[in-house]
């Protein structure tokens, strides 16, 4: 009876070892827990997030404030007009140029624009047919 | 004598009276104008100094509904993600995620917000498809636009 107490312990953890062992080969389970830690941001690693953001939404306003472009479009106006308006100002060539700019400054991917294509080229009407679309579908107004 | 106290006492009467009924019809007309639903349209901005697409924006103060739409086409394996931001004059610098818009390259969002009107600006950015991090990837955002007053409290 001692002597089959004297074997367990080196049983149970013969057997924990082994489980442990699995846990690492086993490329699911490790691939998982990976992309948990990789993905999953910690409390700090959010907070820090937010902050960028903030100051990135900051810097934007402060460079369409100096250009004095204005984003709003008038209600009740001709949309594409109005934004075919605003893409030929002199405000808005003044605001492009900024940005390109100062991409680097803000603290984004400029490749990740760059790369962007359109679908239909820069066809403001198609634009504006696309969220009047959108909204008198889900019964909004403009 | 007596007569005169009464007829202060009633002149005094409606008086409260009248500015009582007058300050609860303003305070109604504020409330109603607070429920009353505005919209507006921006042009969303591309950081790169192009019109990414157009944003439309309704609220009563509670409700609040977003149309977007783009004609840009995120690269494979990416989604365009678009963030609620309250960030302008001191705000919180909390971004909620309105979601992924579609491939059509529309997204519709409607929510009843406790106040909706914190909020000040759209984020577009652009996360991995079937992204594990609910965080905004703020150094892949690709485009902007504000919210004008009411917005902004």
């Amino acid at each position: 009876m001692k002597r089959n107490g004297k074997l367990g312990l080196p049983i149970v953890l013969g057997v924990i070892s082994l489980l442990a062992l699995s846990l690492l080969i086993s490329p699911t389970l490790n691939l998982a827990v990976k992309a948990q830690g990789q993905n999953r941001p910690s409390p700090e690693m959010a907070q820090q997030v937010q902050q960028k953001l903030l100051e990135l939404s900051e810097k934007f306003r402060g460079l369409v404030n100096n250009s004095g472009a204005n984003l709003s479009l008038p209600q009740g106006s001709n949309l594409t007009e109005s934004l075919q308006g605003l893409a030929d100002s002199a405000q808005f060539k003044n605001l492009s140029q900024q940005l390109s700019q100062g991409l680097s400054q803000l603290g984004i991917n400029g490749s990740n624009i760059q790369n962007l294509q359109q679908e239909g080229g820069a066809d403001f009407s198609g634009l504006v047919q696309k969220l009047q679309n959108l909204t008198s579908s889900r019964g909004g107004g403009q | 004598m007596q007569n005169k106290i009464i007829i202060t006492v009633f002149a005094v009467i409606a008086a409260l009276s009248v500015v009582g009924i007058s300050s609860s019809s303003t305070v109604s007309v504020a409330y109603a104008q607070s429920e009353q639903t505005q919209c507006q349209t921006g042009a969303l901005i591309g950081y790169y100094g192009t019109i990414f697409g157009l944003a439309n924006v309704c609220t009563n103060g509670h409700r609040i509904d977003v149309d977007i739409a783009t004609n840009y086409i995120p690269q494979p394996g990416k989604v365009f993600e678009a963030w609620l931001v309250d960030d302008y004059y001191g705000g919180s610098g909390y971004a909620l995620s309105m979601g992924k818009i579609s491939k059509s390259g529309t997204l519709g969002f409607d929510e009843d917000m406790t106040n909706a009107l914190t909020y000040t600006d759209i984020v577009i950015t652009l996360e991995p498809d079937n992204d594990l991090s609910p965080s905004a990837a703020w150094s892949d955002a690709v485009a902007q636009t504000w919210l004008l007053p009411p917005f902004g409290q």
